[in-house]
């Protein structure tokens, strides 16, 4: 489950707002334009695909760098120990 | 009647008329019961009545309590009961003034020694409320103390007793946590979710603040996050400037802020105490406190006596 920082980070990227902890009541847009309350809410599926898309982009680029390395990622693991 | 010189002329007629004097000026002579004696009943001549003969003489002594014995024949014996709590009767005096006898009555004597004692002690009407003390002046002299407030302990100012702050003395310790992850992406300062209230017991009292801000996420490199404590809306202490700052590394460090701080509020009403943070320069990173969890940040307040 995405966190309140993660859903505001996705809807507002260039910062200017307050959040503690995860509901829209204790958000401040203080230097930023103000998002609705719905747009806040939708946003937890939207950050929650956005980090499910990064990790598996995340596996998907490591899993390339090690074909084309040659190795596993025990072998990898090695390496970097 | 005829006279000493006069010549008797007719005796039985004249013997008649002396008769019928003697009648009537005797007349109260007649009667009378027995046992009855004769008593003057006017200042006129031969004005006599017959009366009781209970006269000047006492024919008996009939009594009651406290008064015993009594008579109406022979020698008349009588006395006096002695007093108790239930009888009036004859009380013995006694000078004593520790005795707890309920026959006895106090003399002169003893009830000046116990108006001596009486006038040589403290007046009830030195205390006029609840909680009150009383302490000398001086030589038979006394005076009152009103109770202090709660929490102050008795002391010596001035070569007299007073109340007092415990000075240097813990008096209470309120302790408050908080492990709300809370983010700022900005430069302005921000609530941290930290907070505790204390009311202070006197107005002189120091509270010494312990902050420990925990979970402090920087932004990226170049930059950090500032951290305050206020009391109320006022901010007290700048504890941090740019914590979590990384010159060339754009890795973000979860890290930690703490502070002490000996604030005087001078007030005895309930006090917040928080920190805020904020982002040294701007930053479209969020900044972040209690970054997890686990990154439980606390505070500690600590009223001490002055």
């Amino acid at each position: 489950m995405a966190t309140g920082t993660e859903v505001l980070t996705l809807l507002i990227p260039n910062g200017g707002w307050y959040i503690s902890g995860d509901e829209f009541e204790n958000i401040q847009f203080l230097e930023c334009d103000p998002i609705t309350k719905a747009e806040f809410e939708a946003g937890f599926a939207k950050a929650d695909k956005s980090n499910a898309d990064q990790a598996k982009a995340k596996e998907t680029a490591k899993a390339a760098l090690l074909t084309k390395l040659g190795i596993t990622s025990e072998e990898a693991a090695l390496l970097l120990s | 009647m005829p006279t000493s010189t006069d010549l008797v002329t007719d005796l039985p007629a004249d013997f008649e008329v002396f008769g019928q004097a003697v009648d009537t000026d005797f007349v109260d002579l007649l009667g009378g019961a027995n046992g009855y004696i004769l008593s003057k009943a006017s200042a006129t001549d031969l004005d006599f009545a017959w009366i009781p003969n209970d006269q000047g003489d006492i024919t008996a002594v009939n009594v009651t309590a406290p008064i015993t014995g009594g008579g109406s024949a022979g020698a008349v014996t009588i006395g006096v009961s002695a007093a108790s709590t239930a009888a009036a009767g004859v009380v013995q005096l006694s000078d004593s003034t520790s005795t707890t006898s309920s026959v006895l009555a106090s003399t002169p004597t003893a009830t000046k020694s116990a108006y001596d004692l009486a006038a040589a002690a403290v007046p009830k009407s030195t205390v006029t409320t609840n909680g009150d003390i009383i302490y000398a002046t001086g030589s038979a002299a006394v005076t009152r103390l009103g109770i202090g407030s709660t929490g102050q302990v008795l002391k010596v100012s001035g070569g007299v007793p007073s109340w007092g702050s415990d000075n240097g003395k813990v008096l209470q310790v309120v302790f408050a946590s908080t492990a709300t992850q809370t983010s700022n992406t900005t430069t302005t300062y921000a609530d941290t979710t930290l907070t505790a209230t204390i009311t202070p017991t006197s107005a002189t009292s120091q509270i010494l603040c312990l902050v420990s801000q925990n979970g402090v996420l920087g932004t990226s490199a170049s930059n950090g996050v500032k951290l305050r404590l206020l009391r109320g809306a006022t901010s007290i202490f700048d504890f941090a400037g740019s914590l979590g700052y990384s010159q060339a590394s754009s890795t973000r460090n979860d890290t930690s802020g703490s502070c002490s701080y000996l604030d005087s509020p001078a007030t005895t009403s309930a006090t917040t105490y928080k920190t805020q943070f904020a982002q040294r320069t701007a930053d479209a990173t969020a900044c972040q406190v209690q970054v997890v969890t686990e990154s439980r940040s606390s505070i500690t307040l600590i009223e001490i006596g002055a």
